[in-house]
């Protein structure tokens, strides 16, 4: 009798464990999809100046955004060493050792935010390259004529600025979903700020003066 | 009793926590769910294969305004007794977006229809198709897709 109580016991206890589960599971599910609509819904308003930029003091804001990636404000930048258009190697560790600090720009010419925000980096990097920052472009565009895509469209704006061509080693590195995306990377090796997505140009700016260590 | 014991230990062995939530990747364009096309055999016919384009985002025509931008294509594979025709793509919409307020391109968006043009011998016919596209919203764009289509066609 009493092995019999004790029985029914634990299964009455079962039962239980597994109906708050169930009702557990689906109130995640719930939030979970209440999030990922809000993030639709942000998705669809968003705009050209939207606050998509990161640096040290959002980074803990923006890592609930999925669209975001890991973070990398903070850390040391992956390093890559890529193709460039006209066949040669370029690192980022050559780069760092030529340059105070780095503008990394992932784009491809079939991205149009990424060819909006182009003849501004051409600007910026003319204003800036006297103080120490370069820019290096990493273009996502498929082989086999990606080098010669690049080479034409960089021609056609004047971008004089370092390109590479992605192997898909870089995107993966720097975990980048979103065309544009920018990292800016200090004197240090560290990314000090994130932009997702086409920022304005001031935006861009700011960033760069703070990998150069201004504020 | 013995029953009522195993029930109670299988119960006990079963995962009592929760599972963790995985977010779905993000799918810019989804094919309906579409039940096998029903075809005169030996006759030309149309086979529709309806998209979703996820709300807020937009994907180039078969037709884009640049040269540059990668067109939205489908290309069944080759399949025995099952001859392709051309494919009738939808005209895009010419729309301009935040990143591009004066310049307009050739895009689409909401629910499209594209139209395979098919001659197939008698039989079922369980075949695929790629549907290639790449999509944007108003700030980004994201690396081009290859989506596999499922097509079945019934010719009698």
């Amino acid at each position: 009798m009493k092995r019999n109580i004790l029985v029914a016991g634990i299964v009455i206890v079962a039962l239980a464990v597994i109906g708050w589960a169930g009702v557990e599971n689906y109130r995640q599910r719930q939030v979970a999809q209440q999030k990922q609509q809000e993030l639709e819904s942000q998705r669809v308003e968003l705009v050209p100046v939207g606050p998509r930029s990161t640096d040290a003091t959002t980074a803990d804001a923006a890592k609930g955004d999925a669209s975001m990636g890991p973070e990398m404000v903070n850390k040391a930048a992956p390093e890559f060493n890529l193709a460039t258009p006209d066949g040669a190697k370029l690192s980022l560790t050559a780069l760092r050792k030529q340059h105070k600090a780095l503008m990394v720009n992932f784009w491809a010419t079939w991205c149009v935010p990424c060819k909006v925000e182009m003849p501004w980096l051409v600007e910026l990097e003319k204003q800036y390259a006297p103080q120490g920052l370069e820019i290096v472009g990493v273009s996502e565009d498929d082989p086999p004529d990606a080098a010669d895509k690049v080479k034409k469209y960089t021609a056609k704006v004047g971008a004089g600025y370092p390109m590479v061509l992605d192997d898909g080693s870089a995107v993966k590195s720097f975990d980048v979903q979103d065309f544009p995306t920018s990292f800016y990377i200090s004197a240090d090796g560290k990314v000090v700020a994130q932009s997702v997505g086409l920022v304005g140009r001031d935006e861009i700016e700011a960033n760069m003066r703070k990998a150069l260590g201004g504020k | 009793m013995r029953v009522l014991t195993a029930f109670a230990m299988l119960l006990l062995a079963m995962p009592a926590m929760p599972q963790n939530f995985i977010a779905a990747p993000r799918e810019f364009v989804s094919v309906l769910p579409m039940g096998p096309a029903h075809v005169v055999a030996g006759r030309p016919a149309v086979v529709e294969v309806h998209l979703r384009i996820a709300n807020g985002m937009h994907v180039n025509s078969h037709t884009p305004s640049e040269d540059y931008l990668i067109p939205t294509t489908i290309t069944p594979a080759t399949a025995a007794g099952v001859q392709w025709g051309a494919v009738e793509y939808p005209a895009g919409e010419m729309r301009n977006f935040a990143f591009s307020a004066t310049e307009k391109f050739s895009v689409y968006t909401g629910d499209v229809t594209l139209r395979l043009r098919v001659t197939a011998r008698a039989g079922e016919h369980a075949t695929t198709a790629t549907l290639r596209y790449q999509a944007c919203d108003n700030r980004a764009c994201y690396p081009p897709k290859n989506l596999p289509v499922q097509l079945m066609i019934v010719a009698k």
